[in-house]
Order: C-alpha cells, then sequence, then structure tokens
C-alpha cells in the first residue's frame, strides 16, 4: 500500500513537471469586445450599469495631466489593434467616484472584470507589474493569464494564432487532414501559454528538416477553443486515455502526456517505427 | 521686596523657558531620496518614503520650499482623450511654477496636440541637454528653487515633477535633496485645498484665487544671443 502511495506521489509529481494542467481561470469578455479595437470613454452610470449586468470587460484606468498615463497609453492601444480587443477607458478622477476607488490607487491601470466582478489589475506602484506596463509582450503576458486572446483573420472567423521562436502555430481542421501511407499524423493538443508544450513546439521544429518527410504536425490549441477541446476528448477516449492535462500528443498508436527531454528519444522512435502504413486514430477509430 | 524679585525672576526663568522652549524645536530629520516600487519610481521617479501619503508630516517646514509643476490650465487638448486639463486643487503649501514654462515638454500624445508652446527658460534638446534661453534664467531657477533647501516637488500625477528634478539635477542642483512627492490625484491627507466648485446651478468653476501662482514675464528677460 505504501509502495502504491508512493509511486501515486511520484507519478503525480512527475506530471507536474512535464505538463500543465488545465488553465480554469481563463474567460472570454463579453463578445462585444472582440473583433475591434476601441477606446470608449466609461462614464459612473454605464459602468455600474455594466457591473449590474454582470459584464466580462477591461478598463483602462489613466488621467490626462501630468504625462504619466502616455506611455503605457500606446502599449495599450497597439495591444488592442494587435488583438482587436475593445477597452474602456475612465479618468482617475472620475474613476474616484466608483468601488475601484478601494482598489485602485495609482494610474494608470488596467482593471480586468469578469460577470461584473474584479478579477485583478496593475498596480503602478508594485515592482511585480512593472514589466507588464512595459511592452506589449509584457501586457499581453499579464493579460491572458486571465483573458483569451484571439486574433481576427481576413475572414473575420477567430483563430487562435501564438507567435514564438519564429514559427506560427495555426491550428489543424479535422476536415482537411488526409492520411498518407509514408507519413504519420501526429496530433498535438496544447495550451496557450503552457511551456511544456511550448517546449514540444520546439523540440518538433527542431526535427522537421531531418524527419519532415516521416510525419505531419496537426496541432489543436484546447485551453481557449471548446471545439478543440471535445476533438483532445474524443480521439483520447479512442486511444484509451484519461487526459488532465496538456501536451496530449498522439503518434500512430503512441499516445504521450506531458513533454520532457526524455519523451524526445521516444517521439523520434514512434515517428520512424510507424511512418510506414501508420494506424491513425483519426481514420481508423474516430470516423 | 523678596516677593517682587521672586515674581519677576519666575516670569523672566517662565519666558526664556519658552523661547528656550520654542528655539530649541529640531526639524524631524528627512530621510534621503529614495524612488518607490513599479513604473511610479522606475518611470516618473516618485519617493518612496516622502510621497502623497506621506507628505502631511513633511509639510511647513522652514528648510524646504514647495512647488507645484502643473499650469492652471494646461493648453494641450486633453479633453481629446478625456479628462481634465484644468488644475482643480492642491496641497496647502505648495506654491505653483508651471513646468512648461521652465522648459518645452515633450512626448505629448499626438491627440492632444502641443501644450504650452510659447517662451520657456531653456530649451531641452533630443540628446537631453538643457540650452539657457535667457540670462536671468539661473537666477529666476535659483529663485523659485534654492539649492539650500529641500526642494518637494508635486504634479497632477508626478511626471512633471519627476522632470523637474530631472532638469534641476542636470543643472546642479543636489539630487539629495529633492523630492518627487508624486500627484495631487492621489492625495487624500488633511491639507488638500479645492479649486474646482460645483456652483448652485450645477455649472463648474474654479477658485483659482487660492492659489499661490508663479508667472515668468519672458518679455522684460533678455534672450541669450
Amino acid at each position: 500500500m505504501k509502495k502504491l502511495i508512493g509511486f501515486s506521489l511520484a507519478m503525480i509529481f512527475c506530471f507536474l513537471l512535464v505538463g500543465c494542467n488545465n488553465k480554469q481561470d481563463t474567460f472570454s469578455l463579453d463578445k462585444e469586445y472582440y473583433q475591434n479595437n476601441s477606446f470608449n470613454e466609461l462614464d459612473k452610470n454605464t459602468f455600474d450599469d455594466l457591473i449590474n449586468n454582470e459584464k466580462s470587460f477591461a478598463i483602462f484606468i489613466y488621467q490626462p495631466l501630468c504625462t504619466t498615463s502616455y506611455e503605457f497609453n500606446k502599449i495599450l492601444t497597439e495591444f488592442a489593434n494587435q488583438y482587436q480587443i475593445s477597452f474602456y477607458k475612465m479618468s482617475f478622477s472620475d474613476m474616484k467616484e466608483t468601488e475601484l476607488k478601494e482598489y485602485i490607487k495609482y494610474y494608470p491601470s488596467l482593471v480586468i472584470y469578469y460577470e461584473g466582478e474584479i478579477v485583478d489589475y496593475l498596480d503602478a506602484n508594485s515592482d511585480s507589474d512593472s514589466e507588464y506596463y512595459k511592452s506589449v509582450d509584457g501586457f499581453k503576458k499579464w493579460f491572458s493569464n486571465y483573458v483569451s486572446i484571439q486574433k481576427a483573420n481576413s475572414n473575420d472567423n477567430l483563430i487562435l494564432e501564438e507567435e514564438t521562436n519564429n514559427h506560427t502555430k495555426i491550428d489543424a481542421k479535422l476536415e482537411d487532414i488526409v492520411y498518407d501511407e509514408n507519413k504519420v499524423n501526429i496530433y498535438f493538443f496544447w495550451g496557450n501559454g503552457c511551456p511544456h508544450c511550448e517546449e514540444e513546439f520546439k523540440f518538433l521544429k527542431s526535427i522537421e528538416t531531418e524527419y519532415g518527410n516521416y510525419f505531419t504536425l496537426n496541432t489543436f490549441e484546447v485551453w481557449y477553443s471548446k471545439d478543440n477541446a471535445k476533438i483532445l476528448e474524443q480521439f483520447a477516449n479512442a486511444m484509451g486515455d484519461e487526459v488532465s492535462g496538456v501536451p496530449y500528443t498522439i503518434i500512430g498508436n503512441k499516445t504521450f502526456t506531458g513533454f520532457s527531454e526524455t519523451y524526445k528519444e521516444q517521439f523520434l522512435k514512434a515517428i520512424k517505427d510507424q511512418y510506414h502504413n501508420s494506424y491513425d486514430v483519426y481514420f481508423n477509430k474516430t470516423q | 521686596m523678596k516677593k517682587i524679585f521672586f515674581t519677576i525672576t519666575m516670569a523672566f526663568i517662565m519666558c526664556f523657558g519658552l523661547c528656550a522652549c520654542t528655539s530649541n524645536t529640531e526639524l524631524k530629520e528627512l530621510p534621503n531620496p529614495e524612488i518607490t516600487e513599479g513604473i511610479r519610481g522606475e518611470q516618473f521617479g516618485i519617493d518612496k518614503n516622502i510621497n502623497e501619503e506621506t507628505i502631511d508630516d513633511y509639510l511647513n517646514r522652514p528648510d524646504s520650499v514647495y512647488r507645484d509643476m502643473r499650469m492652471l490650465k494646461d493648453p494641450g487638448n486633453y479633453e481629446a482623450i478625456g479628462g481634465d486639463s484644468y488644475l482643480s486643487g492642491f496641497v496647502k503649501g505648495f506654491e505653483v511654477v508651471p513646468y512648461p514654462l521652465l522648459v518645452n515638454v515633450i512626448g505629448l500624445p499626438e491627440k492632444v496636440g502641443d501644450t504650452y508652446t510659447g517662451k520657456t527658460l531653456y530649451t531641452l534638446t533630443d540628446e537631453g541637454k538643457y540650452i539657457t534661453n535667457y540670462e536671468e534664467s539661473l537666477e529666476i531657477l535659483e529663485y523659485y528653487f534654492p539649492k539650500d533647501k529641500n526642494i518637494f516637488l508635486m504634479c497632477g500625477g508626478g511626471g512633471y515633477a519627476g522632470m523637474t528634478k530631472t532638469m534641476l539635477v542636470s543643472l546642479g542642483w543636489d539630487e539629495n535633496k529633492i523630492y518627487n512627492v508624486g500627484g495631487y490625484w492621489y492625495y487624500d491627507g488633511t491639507n488638500n485645498v479645492e479649486v474646482k466648485k460645483t456652483n448652485s446651478d450645477n455649472s463648474i468653476s474654479y477658485d483659482f484665487w487660492k492659489v499661490v501662482y508663479h508667472d515668468i514675464d519672458f518679455d522684460n528677460l533678455h534672450e541669450v544671443k
């Protein structure tokens, strides 16, 4: 029994090292705040209505005099343009007439609301928040801890897009996946912001030159996309796995939960062993 | 006779005691300037120890001057980005010496347009150098910001105050005697003097007569050739 407990703890510890749990605290703002980049002035009455109607939104707290809000204003505007997210803005002097005065002591600040409740805000007098004020990436790092960031494509459909390490991750669509008898389909389920997923992306990118002819990578972001989360559940069930975190990867008849240095050899082996006439969970089990 | 002598002596002692007591009052030693946390410290240099929350403990010192760096009304079009461009209040004891009269303000957002663009004592170049525009510039600066005093600076949010400290230090002032106290908008103490007033008909007016305002008459100065 003791051994079983020890084994279980080791497994839990191991997974904590290599995998990421579901990001329960991430949510979407209300729909009207996506796909445009306005900064509408917010008065007290409208603010009260938003709270009473349990809206999810974000407010930029600023004050025009004394130049202190300007740099952050520029960063926020660039962020809004890039990710097509709309914010409200409220001057610090107006804010002092609202419930926010209990929280926000200094401007500039950015406050996130979820269903009428404050989730978090930036503190201009805190070293730990400094990096979030200084660049679009820094702000995004903080904001995306809570809020789903989506980027509009030219067809006005929302797709998740994350640019890192000089590669762009654009998720696969099931209907576009084909079976190739000389290539194994890799199904890689990941979470936007999950560091282990990022490591796996880097690894798969690094083997592309040598092994690119042996596999096709199909990625599915599951923290922000409900559709992709359903695909994950469907595929994992078909493989006999119960998945509680990402990354989760299927290569032929092999599955991998989490990612670490020791997985690299196993990934390569699975690719090399199975690229010809591979087993494919999508075509063999789920269709 | 003894009674009279005793009374006079006692009165003298009491008087001297009182006088001595008053003249022996020592000013609380000021902490050295130290910037606060976050971007308020990094970007604007607001002081960690003497700031909006604590300035009440450091007012009325004979060894210090108190300066608010805002204009009464900033000509920048701040309404374009929301907000109020009037000085709506100040901390008692602070006298207004508008930063935009000392040096050209750079770095405002486009929508605001230009703030005050008239004459200034100095011109700040892109390289960060302060060029003297008038023969009296330094004399005026030393009058408003005496080097032998502690200098407490405020404005709306700490930006103009920070820029003023940067300028003074660059021109030779001792940085250890200058404190960026921060912004009036954050002040919630007991020495608030309100200038903005809501009238009975709900109109807004400003009691600028409450403000000790230091204008600079550039027409009577001599430009550096």
